[in-house]
């Protein structure tokens, strides 16, 4: 069998069952086989015997599936947006390769430092609630017959707040708002605590952990913002939640303890031991 | 050996080719087979046609410096190159466990 008999044979099985300018590229990269073997001098013969029989090549390339009949066929833009979104999957799915696996901080102990954060932020809270309702606990006292109210228990005192009506309401309104914001205003605190100190929260520096940067740089304020108040407040608070709750078990169960607030600032929590003598000039422990 | 575990470490050994500089079909053919001689032209030509159509390789036509036709080449994109890494780390991190059961 010569070259042009071999390609013909291979055309012909695989005919109707791949794309024109499939069956144009294959027949071109086994005629340049031929050639290259030829230049190498040997016969056209001797190469399709080596090549081995044109149905069974045809064979395997069908079965292999690559841009065969029935497999679904992607415009440019489609391609693209698979890619893309199979990126973002890997991503989401893969450990990253630059950071140890064993440097990084068990789920436990973040949970202990959002425990210690979130009891920092409850004293902030409770403080505030107190300088804040403190004007209008007094009024109600003054009040001689709403004194029974004080003393039931707050959830009820909400209810009777707004039965009440007319400016006190109004005033217990404002203050919630401003509850509100006090959340919102703790999230910027370790915003820019974690900027500030180059990874530490309260209740990570209590237990030896850092927030670091997968590429080794410094915490921009911009990563500590991304992280602290878009994803961890205002996009948890839209989920009701459930987007922290989410992260937290999907931390638990993959290798490299991977949060939605850690991809989105690409960063991760590693173990820090603050004894030891390089604390003193926090350097970033990827660098190394 | 298994076909699919065969087609998988020729996909990873023509990556890894690839990394290093663009080559031609047949130049990548006969550095395989150099290594692997029981594989069969073919089946080379195969997987650098799904490595194309995955995205992680391009080619492109380049005139032989002493004449003839046209080669083409492969180039590896940079989704092959993560692809490649990848594949590359499972690659050691399989055989560390193969070696690890052989020493018992």
């Amino acid at each position: 069998m010569n070259k042009i008999e071999f390609l013909n044979e291979l055309k012909n099985a695989l005919d109707g069952r791949l794309s024109e300018s499939d069956i144009r590229e294959i027949t071109s990269d086994y005629g340049d086989i031929f050639d290259n073997s030829a230049a190498d001098g040997k016969t056209e013969e001797e190469i399709a015997k080596e090549i081995g029989s044109p149905a069974k090549i045809a064979r395997t390339i069908l079965e292999d599936g690559v841009g065969a009949k029935g497999g679904r066929e992607y415009t440019d833009f489609q391609r693209n947006i698979n890619e893309k979104t199979s990126k973002i999957f890997d991503k989401v799915i893969e450990p990253d390769r630059k950071v140890e696996i064993e440097k990084l901080a068990p789920m436990s102990r973040r949970l202990g430092a959002y425990i210690i954060d979130s009891l920092l932020l409850g004293v902030v809270v409770i403080g505030g609630m107190v300088a804040l309702f403190a004007p209008f606990l007094y009024m109600v006292r003054t009040s001689s017959e709403q004194v029974h109210y004080v003393t039931s228990n707050i959830g009820h005192m909400g209810n009777q707040m707004i039965t009440m009506g007319g400016p006190a309401s109004r005033f217990a309104f404002a203050n919630i708002i401003i509850i509100v914001m006090l959340f919102g205003a703790f999230n910027l605190f370790t915003t820019i605590f974690i900027w500030a100190t180059n990874g530490y929260t309260p209740g990570k520096w209590i237990l030896n952990m850092r927030v670091v940067k997968i590429n080794g740089g410094k915490i921009r304020f911009l990563d500590a913002f991304l992280r602290e108040l878009v994803i961890k407040c205002i996009a948890n608070s839209l989920l009701s939640g459930f987007l922290n709750l989410g992260s937290f078990i999907w931390g638990c169960v993959t290798d490299d303890h991977k949060t939605a607030h850690d991809l989105v600032a690409q960063t991760r929590v590693v173990e820090w031991d603050r004894s030891r003598k390089n604390s003193v000039n926090p350097t970033n422990p990827l660098e190394s | 050996m298994d076909t699919q575990l065969k087609k998988g470490v020729l996909e990873m050994c023509i990556l890894i080719q690839l990394s290093r500089q663009d080559m031609y079909g047949y130049e990548i053919m006969k550095i395989i087979q150099d290594v692997f001689p029981e594989v069969y032209d073919g089946s080379i030509y195969t997987i650098l046609r799904r490595i194309k159509g995955e995205g992680y390789a391009e080619t492109y036509m380049k005139d032989v410096p002493s004449g003839g036709p046209s080669r083409k080449y492969y180039r590896i994109t940079a989704l092959g190159r993560e692809y490649c890494d990848r594949v590359i780390t499972e690659w050691e991190k399989m055989t560390r466990s193969v070696e690890k059961l052989m020493m018992k």
